[in-house]
């Protein structure tokens, strides 16, 4: 008789399937939020300009469309927090926990609610 | 009516067809497409899973089942528990996973297996080696 003891850590591949997991479902809510993320990251980009005096054309229309002057608008914009920023310090906090996880189950908790 | 097993050069079947009219040039388009294959007038559609083409024979075949037992298979996580596997087959392939990730591959070249588990879940262990069916088992450590 001869006798093979494995010696295996699964988690290395578990945390990794989990990462894997979870960055294709922040890719997922990323694509769903293109348009979103692009137009909130260009109104921030013009707000800033905005409070300095140069007013663009969107900026004007936009505050006339809501009623507001273009200094109340860039403001109200500006305290809106960078939604791709936003996103990925979440990432982060998660592959940090996936990181820290020490048993499967709660990497599987992990992936459940983000993955 | 019958059943035609179409196999590579071990046996394994890689496609089965029940053709209800037979005909010699069937078989001759299989031939001449190179494929190998066995003729049964009374097996119905199988599984390659659980049957396999005896190449010596040409006849359909029960795949035989591996003489490993699983003798201890609930263990505790970390320390010095272990599952064991009796009765492997040196030339066996072994795959090890969990939740769907492959652990280990690979043929160790023993009869018995130990198997310690580190953290809480469940080993499927996986034993091949062709003619015979994959045995499977699943070892759970528990906290």
């Amino acid at each position: 008789m001869t006798v093979f003891t494995f010696q295996i850590d699964p988690m290395p591949a578990l945390r990794d399937a989990a990462k894997a997991r979870v960055d294709r479902s922040f890719n997922t809510e990323a694509a769903a939020m293109a348009h979103q993320d692009a137009a909130y990251a260009a109104k921030r980009e013009l707000a800033v300009r905005a409070l300095t005096g140069d007013v663009s054309e969107l900026m004007a229309v936009e505050a006339d469309l809501r009623g507001v002057s273009v200094a109340d608008l860039a403001s109200d914009i500006l305290t809106k927090p960078d939604t791709v920023a936003a996103r990925e310090m979440r990432r982060q906090a998660v592959l940090a926990a996936i990181r820290n996880a020490a048993t499967p189950a709660e990497l599987e908790q992990l992936a459940k609610f983000h993955g | 009516m019958a059943l035609y097993a179409i196999h590579d050069e071990s046996g394994k079947i890689k496609q089965a067809n029940k053709i209800f009219a037979p005909t010699a040039a069937y078989e001759q388009q299989l031939r001449d497409l190179g494929q190998s294959f066995a003729v049964d007038p009374t097996a119905m559609l199988l599984s390659p899973d659980d049957w396999y083409v005896d190449v010596a024979g040409g006849a359909l075949t029960e795949r035989p089942t591996l003489p490993v037992v699983a003798v201890r298979t609930k263990i505790k996580a970390g320390g010095g528990d272990r599952g064991v596997l009796i009765g492997v087959p040196k030339a066996g392939k072994v795959t090890i996973t969990t939740g769907g990730m492959v652990l280990f591959q690979d043929t160790p070249g023993a009869t018995e297996l130990e198997i310690p588990i580190p953290v809480p879940c469940v080993y499927r262990v996986a034993i091949a080696l062709w003619p015979y069916r994959t045995y499977v088992a699943e070892i759970e450590a528990f906290a």
